[in-house]
């Protein structure tokens, strides 16, 4: 079961707005699927490795370090939505320390 | 209309001097003039380009060897392009013009193909209709009632109704299988790994892979042979040695084992006439001296929910670089930076990636990964060793591709569906992506004038044995031959 | 003090890699804004990562600088989180398996040594830059986007500002002769946060903890944890309850001010990255990187004191950089005395660094040169005096032949006594009164004559020759 509080924090963290409607049905709608998922739990995977790639018991093939220089810098800025100069602009970032790794 | 052609039938025109390029990209357009309004597949079209493309080739002819050369396609919309917009059914980006060309449009451009347009999807393929996509519903080349399926919807139905001879699906779920079951036609979703993903959009990227959808299996397997290999770009390719995927077609399929899981052969989960035309479609490939033997996948309930856990987490992240900053659309009056995020993934994506994108991020809270996530990945390392346990004693399963024959779309249907009841019709075909192996949908009947699909699944990176067996059946039978009846002038029964 | 003060360090540092960690955009910086990037480093839709080799061996070599153990199957994973600088709003990184892990490092405060535990050290891709403006906007800058960057984790070892500041030194040291990163914290190159706590004496629990961040130098950090600490003590003594806050170092006050307040644990929903393979480090790949690791500065330092019989203080100096510490061994291989050689580079060499504020390897200043100029005072053909001049000349420009120089400028000591026994019967005769003064046992005597003679030569006047032959002369009269 999942409420219209968990829906609406779910939204939030995917950057999404709901209506008061759509919170109601999504978190119905949600609910249900997950209550659905859940059958997996039924399943013993005591000692299984998970897995999480497409191709198993393959490694990364590593690239060697060598720099290409790009070429589509202007078409990048070109598609971006607002730019100055040779900048990406967005609206003033506030520094609360949440953004950076 | 390329109704009656196939990739070696088009090529024999060319290099014969019957037909050149410029008129098959003629020949395609016309056909799209005609069947598209109602089938409405197309999102975006090139003809400039393609009949631009068509005159050069003319100009430079077309060797025997060149098999491919001069010859129309299409591709789904989720395959980034710099000639037409790619959008993936989506208005995130319905203006979007990618700067850069996914491999595969750089493989079958090599190959002398001519890429004349882009193909409906459901937004971000997710979902099994078309009917998610932002931009319009494909109908079903057999009945304009029925829904394509999806998300390849456009790719299948364009190829069903002779549009086009060929196209490019993917798959992550079953998003080239279903459809091509639903609409008649032959679709592979190969082997992880067999395919690049470089510019191929993700949403759900451990999963995800491009194939072939084509009108016979040969067509289908000289499709795979210019498609698969190392770029340079995707990192979870697998090396594979120079190979002809149609090595085997021919061959006798006398002595060969054909798994068949019982799970599958289950009439409270599958429509008994499409059990029927199964069983129907095994005393075929019988006669031909495949032996016959029932198998288990136990786990196979189990595999919808685990992909939905898996799929949906993956693309929650995936999704998350659509914010309006650096392409694509960009919400209105925003106020500030939250603004330009919120509003525009808002406005942007529709409620099914939404609703996905939800899901997605439960799973992966920190709270729910272990059990959910986690657990997922776990169940699907099962579901691959249940195939690998029967891989041991059969060379091939046959399930049907579908539970069902493709439904009607929503505007004439009359009960209203439930998402867990649409997630659950993927029971068939999302093992396979779980597993990474690969499996070939092809035409075995017919349920109400609707086509049925049989679904051949191997062992990774054994396309060529699916091709074989695929080839054997197809040659047997007559349902490839058959054409929707819009296409002989008809109204739909 | 009623509290123990708890320390971890966070600290990134950009590693030395031509080409970014995920995308072969060059990773070269003050370049246009977004010239070096391309699709990879926009997140385009459709493209993927390919893992950079380099990357992966430059923080193997830390990871083993850092005596970490090293995960031979490393993985990479996604953290997610939304920001501009963070185009596809999930940073590649490493989560459960780190390339290093489980390793310490030795610092020394008030004569004390201590280990302090490095939990793990991984690799991930670096953000850009955001510049924000004072006209309601921020301006993107996407070209460091995606760089090879390393976190290297503390365990919460450091009981002090003074052992957090004497880590960092280390770390940045050992960084530094590893060659994998230029660790400059100036050039942000080297980013350091902060995590700082208090707790009772003899109680385990941990106290709440304040991030800190902005700390742009190695005082900086000292300083904003000084502050911290004594807000912190301030806070429990008069039985506040203090909150997990993230703070940002105000350098021009001294003091942290509060950004926001963390009421939950953030939660970057971490899952492993899809779209790379597991990495395999061979034992091949981890001994290579082995081999090719420096010398570290405390073996250093051991071995000029035994080798090369240096006072311990002075192999200290001589160790604090690897450039220091390259040039000393090269001049070392030029023939140079080592003690001559460090005493040149304790002495005129760091005096000028320091007044023109510039790098070793950014000077004229070379090896050999400096141990030609070694060479030629020991031979008498210089002298210290004159050696001083020479030294400004080789900061001038690179001097390949130090003799030639030397000769050129007319510098080469008189030390023949054809040549300076004219010059010595000149300034005896010009001087009676000052023979008779020495022969009274006047010893200043003798300097004034010796000073006359240097200033009838110019300065070029070998004193040691001319001492001797004075004194003959004198005898003789």
């Amino acid at each position: 079961m999942i409420d219209k509080k968990q829906v609406l924090a779910l939204a939030k963290t995917m950057k999404f707005s709901l209506t008061d409607e759509e919170a109601d049905r999504y978190s119905h709608k949600l609910s249900e699927i997950i209550n659905y998922l859940e059958l997996i739990q039924e399943v013993d995977t005591t000692d299984v490795t998970p897995t999480y790639y497409g191709i198993v018991g393959q490694l990364a093939s590593l690239r060697e370090d060598v720099a290409e220089q790009s070429t589509q810098s202007e078409q990048l800025l070109n598609n971006a939505s607002d730019t100055e100069g040779a900048y990406v602009r967005v609206p003033a970032i506030l520094n609360d320390g949440q953004g950076g790794a | 209309m390329f109704l009656n052609e196939t990739i070696e039938s088009l090529h024999r025109q060319l290099v014969s001097g019957e037909t050149t390029a410029t008129q098959l990209v003629n020949r395609a357009f016309d056909a799209i003039a005609e069947t598209d309004p109602q089938l409405r597949a197309f999102l975006d079209l090139d003809p400039e380009g393609a009949r631009e493309v068509a005159k050069k080739i003319d100009e430079e002819g077309i060797k025997d060897d060149e098999l491919y050369k001069g010859i129309p396609i299409a591709i789904k919309d989720n395959i980034v392009t710099t000639q037409m917009k790619t959008t993936a059914a989506s208005k995130m980006l319905e203006n979007f013009v990618s700067i850069y060309d996914a491999t595969v449009v750089h493989k079958l451009e090599d190959a002398g193909m001519i890429i004349i347009g882009k193909l409906n999807l459901d937004e971000f393929a997710m979902g099994g209709t078309t009917e998610t996509s932002h931009a319009h519903t494909t109908a079903n080349a057999w009945n304009i009632q029925h829904v394509p399926g999806g998300s390849s919807g456009g790719s299948a139905a364009a190829v069903a109704s002779g549009m086009v001879p060929v196209a490019l699906g993917t798959d992550t779920g079953g998003s080239i299988r279903q459809p091509a079951a639903y609409n008649g036609i032959v679709g592979m979703k190969p082997t992880y790994g067999t395919i690049s993903r470089w510019g191929v959009i993700a949403f759900a990227s451990s999963l995800d892979q491009v194939g072939p959808m084509t009108k016979t299996v040969k067509d289908n397997a000289q499709m795979l042979n210019i498609l698969y290999g190392q770029d340079g770009h995707d990192n979870t390719l697998a090396t594979i040695e120079a190979k002809d995927y149609t090595e085997k077609i021919g061959h006798p399929i006398a002595g060969m084992v054909i798994g068949v899981p019982k799970e599958t052969m289950d009439a409270t989960l599958v429509d008994k006439h499409i059990i029927d035309c199964t069983k129907h479609a095994l005393k075929q490939l019988e006669s031909q001296g495949a032996v016959i033997k029932e198998i288990s996948l136990p786990l196979l309930k189990y595999g919808v929910p685990a992909y939905y856990t898996i799929a949906t987490a993956e693309a929650s992240s995936n999704l998350q670089r659509f914010d309006g900053i650096r392409y694509g659309f960009r919400a209105e009056n925003a106020q500030d930076l939250e603004d330009v995020y919120v509003k525009t993934r808002t406005e942007g994506f529709g409620e099914e990636v939404k609703i996905r994108c939800l899901l997605g991020t439960y799973m992966l809270s920190a709270e729910r990964y272990e059990d959910y996530f986690k657990h997922a990945a776990r169940v699907r390392t099962l579901i691959s060793q249940d195939f690998e346990k029967a891989f041991e004693n059969v060379d091939v399963i046959v399930t049907p591709t579908t539970t069902t024959t493709a439904p009607k779309l929503k505007e004439y249907n009359t009960v209203e569906e439930e998402a867990v009841d649409r997630y659950s019709a993927d029971l068939l075909t999302v093992p396979v992506n779980l597993a990474g192996i690969p499996a070939l949908s092809l035409p075995c009947g017919f349920v109400n004038g609707l086509p049925v699909g049989l679904q051949l699944i191997g062992r990774s990176f054994d396309e060529s044995t699916l091709y074989q067996v695929g080839y054997a059946f197809e040659q047997a039978t007559d349902y490839h031959t058959q054409h929707p009846h819009m296409m002989k002038g008809e109204e739909s029964r | 003090m009623n509290f123990e003060t708890i320390i971890g360090l966070e600290v990134h540092a950009e590693l030395n890699a031509n080409s970014k960690m995920f995308s072969p955009a060059p990773a070269t910086f003050g370049a246009e804004p977004n010239s070096n990037t391309n699709v990879i480093d926009w997140a385009y839709p459709g493209v993927l990562p390919t893992p950079n080799r380099a990357g992966i061996d430059l923080a193997i070599k830390a990871a083993l600088a850092l005596n970490c153990k090293i995960h031979q199957d490393t993985r990479f994973d996604r953290k997610n989180y939304f920001y501009p600088d963070n185009p596809s709003a999930y940073q590649k990184t490493q989560d459960k398996y780190p390339i290093g892990y489980d390793g310490w490092i030795e610092i020394e405060v008030k004569g004390k040594t201590k280990k302090i535990r490095i939990e793990r050290v991984h690799l991930e891709e670096d953000a850009g830059k955001n510049t924000h403006g004072t006209d309601g906007y921020s301006y993107v800058d996407l070209n460091r986007q995606g760089s090879c960057l390393l976190e290297i984790v503390s365990e919460a070892d450091m009981r002090t500002p003074d052992e957090a500041y004497a880590y960092l030194e280390n770390l940045k040291q050992i960084i530094q002769f590893t060659k994998v990163s230029d660790v400059k914290m100036e050039e942000g190159s080297m980013r350091c946060d902060a995590n700082i706590s208090l707790r009772p004496y003899g109680q385990e629990a941990f106290g709440v903890k304040s991030e800190l961040k902005n700390l742009n130098s190695f005082n900086n950090v000292r300083k904003g944890l000084n502050y911290e600490q004594a807000r912190h003590e301030k806070a429990l003594l008069a039985g506040e309850q203090l909150l997990q806050e993230t703070r940002r170092f105000d350098a021009s006050t001294g003091e942290t001010i509060l950004m926001r307040i963390k009421e939950t644990k953030d939660d970057y929903r971490y899952f492993p990255e899809p779209d790379i393979l597991p990495v395999k480090i061979s034992d091949e790949w981890i001994e290579q990187a082995r081999q090719s690791l420096p010398e570290m500065p405390k073996a250093r330092r051991q071995r000029y004191v035994e080798q090369f019989n240096i006072p311990s203080y002075d192999a200290q100096v001589l160790t604090a950089t690897v450039q220091m510490s390259g040039f000393f061994e090269e001049m070392v291989e030029f023939g140079a005395d080592p003690k001559q050689a460090s005493n040149w580079l304790m002495g005129e060499v760091s005096a000028y660094l320091n007044k023109e504020q510039i790098e070793l390897d950014h000077t004229t200043l070379t090896p050999n040169a400096l141990a030609q100029m070694i060479a030629l005072i020991k031979d008498g053909t210089i002298s210290s005096k004159i050696a001083k001049k020479v030294f400004v000349e080789l900061t001038k420009q690179v001097v390949e032949d130090v003799n030639a120089l030397v000769e050129e400028k007319g510098w080469v000591q008189l030390s023949d006594p054809k040549k300076l026994l004219p010059i010595i019967e000149k300034v005896l005769d010009q001087n009676e009164q000052s023979i008779i003064d020495y022969r009274e046992g006047k010893d200043r005597a003798l300097g004034f004559l010796v000073g006359q003679i240097m200033k009838e030569t110019r300065g070029k006047a070998n004193p040691g020759a001319v001492n001797q032959l004075l004194k003959q002369e004198i005898d003789k009269r």
